[in-house]
């Protein structure tokens, strides 16, 4: 313990004389550790964390899934949950909980908040007991409608009622039902999703606040292995609702639509993380493994870059090492030495990203522009500290044994005689150390190129319309103070104005929201008129959103036969379509479908295909219904610009400000960003591969200028020879830029195959483009060679200018 | 005390063999003080740094007390330099981030003693060599002569039998060289003995017997 104190403090007082070498292995660790740090403590919020809650290992949450087994969308209403409830067999309790959207009455009007349905034994299943007040009783969830109550969150009750133990008893306005509080939830239990619900409310008010309540079905089970058996279980039990719900015969479920390919169930722990069963989970593990992949690579190429700064202090401090060694020390003691000043830095370097490992964390979340909920903060607990004394351990004795053994591989005789003086074999390792920089760098590099032409091809996809030319605003007129009957000239006003804008050509209004990807209200295709199913037992779906007036003339959509709907049409809550071009040629094929019918609905118009849903799948059959009022209240804005789109965002955010503050939800955009922002992954991807890409290279470069500096520098008598027996400074700038540029050519041959291993790996994300696109990996070839060329310019010029006198003289 | 047989060392060059030290036959009491003089390139720090163990590679016998070294491997030889052997260098090679107090520290703690032992014996060996007050002193607030003592310090702080000191005095001037001499005289009286390389007649009359080197070849005694 006495030799490892007494190597710690001498390893203090080494790195304290050299403050320059230092701070520079410690800034360059605590970049490779910190985006590491910040990456888990992402991971730890999302997936790892145990939630507030009783035994948390044991909540298994049902997951509606494919024949194989795979997660799919399905409206999970609450026949199911009763139906396992029935049940019993399965779980030792089962609680069902959904987010809802409730309007808030406030002062100026209403507003949006998070909330969630919760069945009623929700708050003792979970074990959660409300800091104030009770949870709900057996008869709230009872009955319909039994009782409006509410359990408010911590946070609610400190931003609305100023955190007074009074709050108990008193109402608040959800969707115009009174809803009593009956409770606060403790600080700290936010639920069981990402979201952060303002309060909880008995599943039996759903009727009475008009929510669409989309269930997540958690159960206990004592036993994790237990899980495969009870899915199995619960499968025949889910088929049997699913069952009965096709029919379509109970006008409660009919509106949750069924879910064409929710054949089974499978269970998957909940009790861990903010992420649960999010449909999100795909995209964000997606995300997390593009960069963890990134950030540990990034930390590889910080420790070589470290590593072969360590290797040429080491080169400095020979004869030190070969006087210890004829002192009596032993090569362990030696290596030990070495290794306990590099976990010392590998120590500051974790240090420094603890510091800032929050602001990081919150800082990566931005690439995740996907992310649904609310922004992450990652908190650094046991299990970050953890992973931190790890990355310190691994880090420090990763990056510096190599050197440590390498320099302690001496001959002490001739160290003492010549001090310093670089063997073939350091030399083989520093430029091993460069090599493998560059190579990482290089993959990182292409990895970025691959996806940002990935992503390019895919935006110039057609989509039946013109992208660039369109922008959108989601509008919320409940919010400042509208109703159904009071909204229609508003918006008629909004339409005027905003047209006037400099630079808009056309706008319209619209509930229907462009790029959604989640084509949530799938109907089962019955009563199109002269349909019959071409299989007995098929079934076939419709996708029937509501559209406004203008909406197709707006985005450039042609109406092939018949007409637009009309404000009229929306005024008059007329039951008619207009169906698309594929609707008419699976249920019409060879017909006119002008005055044909589906369900109670005429059909009125005919538009050409357009993706309108995502913009990377063939449109569906489809068939626009006319809007209603109510669903005008939260209506997007599209605008059409007579040139880019972005040139209009600013003055339309401007324009629609002076109308009120408080009516755009979100911001203006282009469509352009919004199917951007449906290529999230990618696009985290991207930036993540590009930024650390380009961090790599540079770290890169460094090393490349060190290695470079320090052979001019260790040759320069070599080059005084050179000069004095008619070399020419170009000679010499050949000399050294060949040098460096045969690093590179080398890192490419080892690097380009692991990019191409990369791109194997990123081939599920890339489209449009080979993963071994020969244009990408090229162009990252060239940069890496330009950059190397510039860190070797440098050391090349020097070592062109050396005097030869001087370097003759140089010992 | 050290029997030397027929010991060559030679390096390969492309032009065939270099010997650098031929067929040293050489016997050390324990007690004695020996110099080793001859020209450069003669073969002296070689031959000193074979008997501390530092160099490997060479044929012949060596005996030190009972171990033939030659026999033993490299880690073996190393444990025998802890154990008998401690060095003077002539350039001191004080290691120049510790203090005078840690300089001295250094050989104790490669040789598993316990703290409260190491620190009582560098302070004796501190009062012995009369620099307790350069103890907190780094190696570059000392003169030459002072690095010298305490390089000397630091060679016998662990009681090795055998000191050996490759021209230590070599950058020294003439009073701090005696000082030092006088030094290892005192050191041989209390049993240690010396093998030293110097080029120095006067410093070489310190010793009881001197070995003469050319080419490599031992030529007088």
């Amino acid at each position: 313990m006495g030799t490892l104190w007494q190597d710690v403090r001498y390893g203090l007082r080494m790195l304290g004389r050299s403050p320059g070498f230092t701070a520079v292995a410690v800034l360059t660790l605590a970049l490779g550790i910190g985006a590491n740090l910040a990456l888990f403590g992402i991971l730890n919020e999302m997936v790892l964390r145990p939630k507030p809650v009783a035994r948390p290992q044991e909540l298994w949450a049902v997951v509606p899934a494919n024949a194989a087994r795979q997660p799919v969308y399905a409206n999970l209403c609450r026949p199911y949950y009763e139906a396992i409830r029935r049940d019993g067999r399965v779980f030792q309790g089962i609680i069902g909980y959904a987010g809802i959207m409730p309007k808030l009455r406030t002062e100026e009007g209403a507003e949006r908040i998070e909330a969630e349905l919760v069945s009623g034994e929700y708050f003792s299943f979970l074990g959660v007991v409300p800091a104030l007040g009770r949870g709900f009783l057996p008869e709230e969830d009872g009955q319909a409608g039994a009782r409006a109550v509410a359990v408010i969150s911590h946070a609610f009750w400190c931003s609305q009622f100023g955190g007074t133990p009074d709050v108990l008893g008193k109402t608040v306005t959800l969707n115009n039902t009174l809803v009593e509080i009956v409770g606060v939830a403790p600080k700290g239990f936010t639920g069981l999703g990402y979201g952060r619900p303002s309060l909880w409310l008995p599943a039996s008010m759903e009727p009475m606040l008009g929510e669409l309540t989309v269930y997540q079905l958690i159960g206990r089970l004592a036993e994790p292995r237990l899980a495969p058996t009870a899915a199995d279980m619960l499968t025949p039990i889910a088929a049997e609702v699913t069952q009965e719900l096709s029919t379509f015969k109970d006008p409660r479920w009919s509106k949750y639509g069924v879910g064409p390919s929710f054949c089974r169930v499978r269970l998957d722990p909940i009790g861990r993380g903010v992420l649960g069963t999010s449909r999100a989970r795909p995209k964000v593990l997606g995300f997390l493994q593009f960069a963890g992949v990134a950030t540990v690579l990034l930390l590889l190429i910080a420790c070589a870059n470290v590593a072969s700064l360590f290797l040429a202090r080491a080169l400095q401090r020979r004869k030190e090492t070969a006087t210890r060694i004829a002192l009596g020390a032993t090569r362990a003691a030696l290596v030990r030495q070495v290794v306990c000043e590099g976990i010392l830095v590998a120590a500051g370097g974790t240090a420094g990203a603890l510091l800032v490992f929050s602001w990081v964390g919150q800082g990566l979340m931005k690439f995740a522009s996907w992310w649904p909920g609310p922004p992450l903060r990652p908190a650094a607990d046991l299990r970050v500290l953890l992973f931190a004394a790890a990355a310190v351990l691994a880090v420090g004795v990763g990056f510096s044994l190599l050197p440590a053994l390498q320099a302690t591989a001496l001959a002490p005789a001739a160290a003492l005689k010549d001090g310093a003086g670089a063997g073939r074999r350091r030399s083989w390792l520093r430029h091993g150390l460069i090599v493998a920089q560059v190579a990482g760098s290089l993959v990182l590099l292409c990895g970025a190129t691959l996806c940002l032409r990935s992503m390019s091809k895919q935006l110039s996809v057609d989509l039946g319309y013109r992208s660039d030319r369109l922008a959108v605003a989601s509008l919320d007129l409940e919010r400042v103070g509208f109703t159904t009957d009071t909204a229609m000239p508003q918006l008629e006003e909004i339409v005027r104005r905003v047209a006037l804008v400099p630079g808009v050509e056309r706008v319209a209004v619209s509930p229907v929201d462009l790029m959604g990807g989640m084509k949530t209200h799938l109907y089962v295709a019955d009563g199109v008129e002269d349909h019959n199913p071409s299989h007995e037992n098929s079934v076939e779906f419709g996708f029937y959103p509501r559209v406004g007036p203008g909406m197709f003339g707006v985005l450039g959509i042609p109406i092939l036969r018949g007409r637009d709907f009309s404000q009229e049409d929306v005024e008059s809550g007329r039951q008619i379509v207009i169906v698309n071009e594929s609707f008419a040629r699976k249920f019409w094929p060879g017909r006119d479908p002008l005055g044909m019918h589906i369900r109670q609905w005429e059909v009125v118009g005919v538009v050409q295909d357009a993706c309108l849903d995502r913009f990377d799948e063939r449109a569906d059959a489809t068939a626009f219904r006319v809007t209603d009022k109510k669903s005008l209240l939260q209506p997007n804005l599209l605008i059409r610009a007579q040139g880019d789109a972005r040139g209009v965002v600013a003055s339309v955010r401007a324009e629609l400000a002076r109308i009120h503050p408080k009516l755009v939800v979100g911001d203006v955009r282009t469509l352009r960003d919004i199917i951007k922002n449906t290529l999230a992954v990618e696009h985290a991807a991207l930036r993540i591969l590009g930024a650390l890409g380009v961090l790599a290279l540079v770290l890169a470069s460094v090393g490349v200028y060190g290695v470079m500096a320090y052979m001019v520098s260790s040759r320069t008598r070599e080059i005084g020879i050179r000069l004095a027996v008619g070399a020419t400074r170009g000679d010499l700038l050949r000399l050294v830029l060949s040098a460096g540029l045969r690093l590179g050519l080398i890192a490419a041959a080892l690097g380009l195959p692991l990019a191409l291993g990369g791109a194997v790996v990123l081939r599920h994300q890339i489209a449009g483009i080979s993963p071994f696109d020969p244009v990408s990996f090229l162009a990252v070839v060239a940069c890496v060679l330009a950059a190397l060329t510039a860190a070797c310019w440098l050391p090349a010029r020097r070592a062109a200018k050396i005097d030869p006198m001087a370097a003759l003289r140089h010992e | 005390m050290i029997q030397l047989k027929d010991l060559e060392k030679c390096y390969e060059t492309r032009a065939g063999k270099n010997y650098v030290l031929r067929q040293i036959n050489l016997d050390i009491e324990e007690g004695e003080f020996i110099t080793i003089m001859g020209p450069s390139g003669a073969g002296k720090t070689t031959l000193l740094n074979i008997l501390g163990m530092l160099d490997g590679g060479w044929e012949g016998e060596y005996y030190l007390f009972d171990h033939a070294v030659h026999d033993l491997k490299p880690k073996e030889r190393m444990a025998l330099n802890k154990q008998y052997i401690g060095f003077v260098f002539q350039n001191f090679n004080l290691l120049d981030t510790l203090t005078v107090y840690e300089n001295l520290d250094v050989p104790l703690s490669y040789r598993n003693i316990k703290g409260s032992e190491r620190a009582s014996t560098v302070c004796d060996t501190l009062d012995r060599f009369g620099i307790v007050g350069k103890k907190d002193l780094f190696p570059g607030q000392l003169s030459g002569g002072q690095q010298q003592l305490v390089g000397v310090a630091r060679a016998v702080i662990a009681n090795p039998k055998l000191l050996l000191a490759d021209e230590p005095t070599g950058n020294l001037h003439s009073t701090q060289g005696e000082a030092i001499m006088d030094l290892f005289k005192k050191l041989n009286r209390e049993g240690t003995t010396i093998v030293q390389v110097t080029h120095n007649d006067k410093y070489a009359a310190y010793s009881k017997r001197i070995i003469r080197l050319k080419d490599g070849w031992m030529v007088k005694e």
